[in-house]
């Protein structure tokens, strides 16, 4: 190596960029690690009118130790980079929801935060809010109310109104949270389960206090409005079904329901229970529960009938959640059921590596692929590897 | 546990922090070493919190092994270190398997190496390891003691300010003759959320404490609260720091209570 071995001139010294070293050493025999320093005269760098650590053309130098004489042809050029912004969050990006979709109440809302510059100003904003939200009873204050990822304590409770609207009520020990649960539910109670499931999260960008808001406070934002629009969904499902009384769950394919709310019916035309594989694929765009934890609609029930019919499945679990992608630039355009969940336990999958049973399912749901399916979440076993 | 009595143990390996990040209080580890030996027992300490911050050493402890990570010492992330008697490291076996930790090896079987490469597979954090060592040759330089000293002046200091500021509970024991507490304060507001103080300190002041649980959500359960709020300083904190950090909470305070 060149230690020791380069020039010396003068006290001028210049630490070489990290690709130089890495390129000597794969030069050199030794394993060991080594720090060396390559003394260049200020002249030298001066006379090629290069700033060292953008490019480093070595064409004719003398002084250079032999070892190095090999980089005479190297180049270093810096690459370009994106330029930073110094206000990232403030010009949303392209595929933000337009305001005008959101609820009215929700449009007010943002443009009256857009419009207060001062961040203090939008706290106390904020907190004017909270402290004109009503407040919500202790015994609506339950595990099954309570916003995930949020370091304050939030709650959120919504009930149907006779107007088939959803209504919201609220509560957290933060003010500063609790400002922000008043927001959604100012901006959203009242309004129809679509245009409440119609709103995407990224809506909080437009209100400006990103900036105002650490991450984890962002996110308990967006799971609050996760809960909210889960809730509406719920609601929504429930009150479809007008308090029929369903059939019993069939234990062969289902797994247990995690929501103890939902109540589950048998469709009519199709045949006793999900379970059965049914060669009949003559379904109207009914929304019917499953039992998955979630809601199918006619894309979700397509997937989960070709997966029957082709794998004869010991277990197979379908979930859209699409809700959780509502952002992304790949769901615009769509009225959702673009994402699912998919868990299938089949003897098909026996032999197979993972790989392959993957092609295999993706295979058996091209035509779903190609008419707006966006992307599956694969867990495939067969009955031994469970 | 600072009785006289022996307590009755019934395991072989204890396992203990040297300094309560939360009430910022310093466990006796040398009684505690005592004790487990003399019921066989090896005891590990955790001294992430203490090694940056005060003298220790492991042969006064007598500790079987000793914990600490770079991040808290002034180093780089994604490193620590572990020290052990070399009696106990070499009658270990390796835990994980890699390049550099054996010695021969067959088809079906192989040695190891000697403590400390049996412990250490594969390619190693280099860089990481490099940045710890200087931070070390940093902080031996300035002298723990001599950071130990500046600490309790300014933890005193914190304390002292902060307690004057009306509304605040402190947790942890108070600073006294033969209590000495680490350079935090763990502390709530009355009638505000801590995490509500923290995004306004951030926000508003610049200035940066902790909220939540702080990784003791026991603790919290057993004193009755569901979160806090944790003012912590290092050696390069000054008074000036904390003078600041008072002005900011008591402005933060009135925001919050001027909206009640």
């Amino acid at each position: 190596m060149a230690e020791g071995d380069g020039p010396t001139v003068g006290s001028n010294y210049l630490p070489l960029p990290v690709e130089v070293f890495s390129f000597i050493e794969s030069m050199s025999t030794s394993t060991s690690l080594r720090l060396f320093s390559i003394k260049f005269p200020q002249s030298l760098l001066h006379h090629h009118n290069h700033p060292i650590f953008k490019t480093l053309v070595l064409s004719t130098p003398p002084i250079i130790p032999s070892k190095l004489s090999l980089l005479k042809s190297i180049s270093f050029q810096k690459l370009a980079t994106k330029p930073v912004s110094s206000s990232q969050s403030s010009s949303p990006s392209v595929s933000l929801q337009p305001i005008e979709e959101l609820p009215p109440k929700l449009q007010e809302i943002v443009k009256l935060f857009q419009a207060v510059q001062q961040p203090k100003a939008k706290y106390e904003q904020l907190l004017f809010y909270g402290r004109n939200l009503k407040p919500l009873d202790s015994r609506f204050k339950t595990t099954e109310n309570k916003v995930q990822g949020c370091v304050s304590q939030v709650w959120v409770r919504a009930y149907i109104d006779s107007h088939k609207n959803v209504v919201f009520e609220a509560d957290s020990d933060s003010v500063l949270t609790k400002g922000l649960a008043a927001l959604l539910v100012q901006g959203l109670s009242g309004r129809s389960v679509q245009e409440i499931l119609r709103v995407s999260p990224d809506f909080v960008v437009l209100l400006g206090l990103q900036q105002s808001l650490t991450p984890s406070r962002n996110n308990g934002f967006l799971n609050m409005l996760k809960l909210m629009q889960k809730k509406a969904l719920q609601l929504y499902v429930e009150s479809e079904k007008g308090g029929e009384l369903g059939s019993e769950v069939s234990k062969e394919s289902e797994n247990p329901v995690e929501s103890s709310n939902l109540g589950l019916k048998s469709d009519d035309g199709i045949g006793d229970s999900k379970a059965n594989v049914s060669s009949e694929v003559g379904i109207d765009d009914m929304r019917s529960n499953t039992g998955d934890g979630g809601v199918l609609g006619s894309r979700g029930m397509r997937i989960k009938e070709r997966l029957e019919r082709e794998l004869k499945p010991i277990e197979l679990e379908v979930e859209d959640i699409s809700y959780q992608h509502a952002g992304h630039a790949g769901v615009r355009g769509s009225d959702g059921e673009t994402h699912f969940n998919v868990k299938v336990v089949s003897k098909e999958f026996e032999g197979k590596s993972l790989v392959k049973r993957h092609r295999l399912i993706y295979g058996l749901l091209q035509d779903e692929l190609q008419t707006g399916l966006h992307a599956l979440s694969i867990v495939a076993k067969t009955p031994s590897e469970v | 546990m600072l009785s006289e009595d022996q307590p009755h143990w019934n395991c072989h390996n204890y396992s203990w922090y040297l300094l309560n990040f939360f009430v910022a209080s310093v466990l006796p580890i040398d009684e505690i070493v005592l004790w487990a030996h003399d019921v066989g027992a090896k005891v590990l300490v955790d001294a992430c919190q203490s090694v940056p911050h005060m003298v220790v050493d492991v042969k006064d402890l007598d500790v079987d092994f000793l914990v600490a990570s770079s991040h808290k010492m002034c180093g780089p992330t994604g490193i620590g270190f572990l020290y052990g008697k070399s009696e106990l490291l070499s009658a270990m076996p390796p835990f994980l398997g890699g390049g550099e930790m054996i010695s021969d090896v067959f088809l079906d079987h192989s040695t190891y190496a000697d403590p400390p490469s049996r412990f250490e597979a594969g390619t190693p954090a280099i860089g990481e390891a490099i940045g710890l060592g200087a931070a070390i040759d940093y902080l031996s330089e300035i002298g723990m003691q001599k950071i130990h000293n500046y600490e309790v002046d300014l933890a005193n200091y914190l304390y002292e300010s902060l307690r004057s500021v009306h509304g605040v509970r402190i947790y942890g024991p108070a600073p006294s003759q033969t209590v000495q507490r680490a350079a935090l304060c763990s502390f709530n507001v009355d009638d505000i959320h801590p995490t509500d103080l923290a995004t306004f300190l951030d926000q508003q002041h610049g200035v940066a404490i902790r909220s939540g649980h702080h990784c003791a959500q026991p603790l919290h359960r057993y004193l009755g609260i569901s979160a806090s709020a944790r003012a912590s300083l290092y050696f390069y904190n000054t008074k000036e720091d904390v003078d600041d950090f008072i002005r900011a909470l008591k402005d933060t305070i009135n925001f919050f209570t001027s909206f009640k």
